[in-house]
């Protein structure tokens, strides 16, 4: 322990469950909380890069001249447009780089018919959209797919945010369980060491400083819990990291934990500690609030 | 009112059983030696307890120390307690602590500076004659030597009350003479003292009052105002001028 105590825990087995079950509430939380973090940087960076990004796809047609064609007039029709700050081909291998997660080396056969694909930059300010563009574009060239980056950016920012949801309940969960428990274990204490609770009160302990002794150790267990969650999920967070980069394909998107996600998995430990600490004080001294 | 203890009409049950406390009433000056007796299951426990705030009647009133406890709130208690010293039957003593810290808890539990606990703890376990023995855990003590240091942890923050439940029941009858010594010289300095005991020959002659407890009612025989016979001698020991622990 971490000072002299005046009650003997040594003697009290529910010292030994306590820090397990704070180590499996750590680690759930340390998960959960990196998910936060990574899924936040995901959604940001998703919308940053191609909030104002449209893709124009030209399907091939029977002959490559009226391929070659189609392209130069659906450039000249977005350059045109007000509102469309940039409008820039993709290459051929660009786009076979693109295919290549879905379609592998087959992505690169010339009998492969590959579409044109340009990509457009707009400023939603000046009143453009999807919209405006297949107005302009359709009456032209009737094949032409233009998609809007933003739709399934939409769709893909609901999904991070209910996973979101989720991850914030698995941490509200956590921390509500370890409140539980550690209610449960310290009336448990307490009955166990009812006896020296007596002599301590008839001898003029004020109920603060027997709840005290109870709230240091629960902090102490819940550093002992805590630090051995940290110690089994840090490891397991690199894992993750180093297995998804080693995957190599770009069907998913950077994972990393920056400095303010390491900085609140961390935290959990002293957060956990006082979150005990102060469960386990305020349950003593309302025990011994039924004392005369 | 001066009065240490005052009850009047006090009435215990536990739950809805028969009264084990019947309409008790009396009171204790500040200074006088009593002795409470009665046959085992008379309520001399409980009496004790209610005395030394452990227990709340179900009836009745009772002033500790000019205070009316019934309308007291609980968290003014505290201080009435600090000046009640406790000898409990099974002494109670923590078996994880030494003797010192044993002794040392009434004085930490008030927040008294560590120096000033050691010099106190130190100077009244040398008193008892456990100098040697100040870090041995109960466990390790006899009997004799852990009565010692129930009785040092009871007096050592000077109460203004002290009560001792059986004091004597587990030693011999030189021990004995030896720790009521040590209540009559705590008596003399002004500590309102009640022994409860089975042991006729310390109550017989020995001038002070006896509250006999018997099927839950009380009475008080002896002389009311103290007048201490040295117990001692009543119990064998009177071979020794002085007594040394």
């Amino acid at each position: 322990m971490l000072q002299r105590s005046d009650i003997s825990f040594d003697t009290d087995d529910t010292g030994r469950f306590l820090p397990w079950l704070i180590a499996f509430m750590v680690f759930l939380a340390a998960l959960s909380i990196s998910g936060l973090f990574v899924l936040s940087d995901i959604t940001r960076n998703l919308g940053s890069e191609f909030s104002n990004k449209i893709t124009v796809q030209i399907p091939v047609s029977r002959s490559l001249k009226t391929d070659g064609l189609r392209k130069t007039e659906t450039l000249r029709l977005l350059r045109a447009l007000t509102g469309v700050k940039r409008a820039d081909p993709l290459s051929t291998e660009g786009v076979q780089e693109l295919l290549k997660p879905w379609l592998g080396d087959a992505a690169t056969l010339e009998q492969l018919p590959i579409p044109s694909v340009i990509n457009v930059e707009i400023d939603r300010t000046k009143n453009i959209s999807v919209k405006t563009l297949r107005a302009v574009l359709l009456p032209k060239i009737p094949d032409i797919l233009v998609d809007d980056h933003r739709e399934w950016l939409n769709y893909l920012a609901n999904t991070i945010r209910s996973i979101e949801i989720i991850a914030f309940s698995i941490v509200l969960l956590v921390t509500l369980t370890t409140v539980g428990t550690v209610i449960f274990t310290t009336r448990t204490s307490m009955g166990l060491q009812r006896e020296t609770i007596n002599v301590l009160h008839v001898i003029g302990a004020h109920d603060h400083y027997i709840a005290n002794q109870f709230a240091i150790r629960a902090a102490w267990l819940g550093v002992k819990g805590g630090m051995l969650g940290i110690i089994v999920s840090v490891p397991l967070l690199f894992g993750f990291r180093f297995v998804i980069a080693s995957l190599g394909t770009h069907l998913m998107p950077e994972i990393s934990l920056h400095a303010a996600g390491w900085v609140s998995v961390v935290l959990i430990v002293p957060t956990i500690a006082i979150i005990a600490m102060l469960t386990a004080y305020t349950t003593v001294l309302k025990s011994l609030a039924s004392l005369p | 009112m001066n009065d240490i203890i005052r009850f009047e009409n006090v009435g215990l049950r536990y739950g809805i059983g028969p009264e084990v406390l019947q309409d008790i009433s009396f009171d204790l000056k500040p200074g006088s030696f009593h002795f409470l007796t009665g046959p085992s299951g008379a309520g001399k426990s409980s009496l004790l307890k209610i005395m030394y705030l452990a227990l709340r009647p179900s009836r009745g009133l009772v002033y500790i120390f000019g205070h009316d406890i019934s309308t007291l709130p609980r968290k003014n208690t505290l201080s009435l307690r600090r000046r009640i010293g406790v000898v409990f039957q099974e002494f109670r003593l923590l078996s994880h602590l030494s003797a010192f810290d044993n002794v040392a808890l009434p004085l930490r539990v008030t927040g008294i500076r560590e120096a000033n606990v050691r010099k106190h703890v130190e100077e009244l376990l040398v008193w008892v004659g456990l100098k040697d023995h100040m870090d041995a855990r109960p466990p390790t003590l006899s009997g004799g030597q852990q009565q010692r240091v129930a009785i040092a942890r009871a007096v050592i923050a000077r109460p203004k009350l002290l009560f001792a439940d059986e004091p004597t029941g587990n030693v011999d009858d030189q021990i004995a003479a030896r720790i009521m010594h040590l209540f009559e010289e705590l008596n003399k300095t002004g500590t309102t003292v009640v022994i409860a005991t089975h042991n006729k020959a310390m109550t017989n002659g020995s001038g002070c009052p006896v509250m006999k407890l018997e099927g839950g009612l009380l009475k008080i025989t002896g002389p009311m105002k103290k007048k201490l016979v040295s117990v001692r001698h009543k119990l064998g020991d009177d071979k020794k001028a002085t007594i040394e622990f």
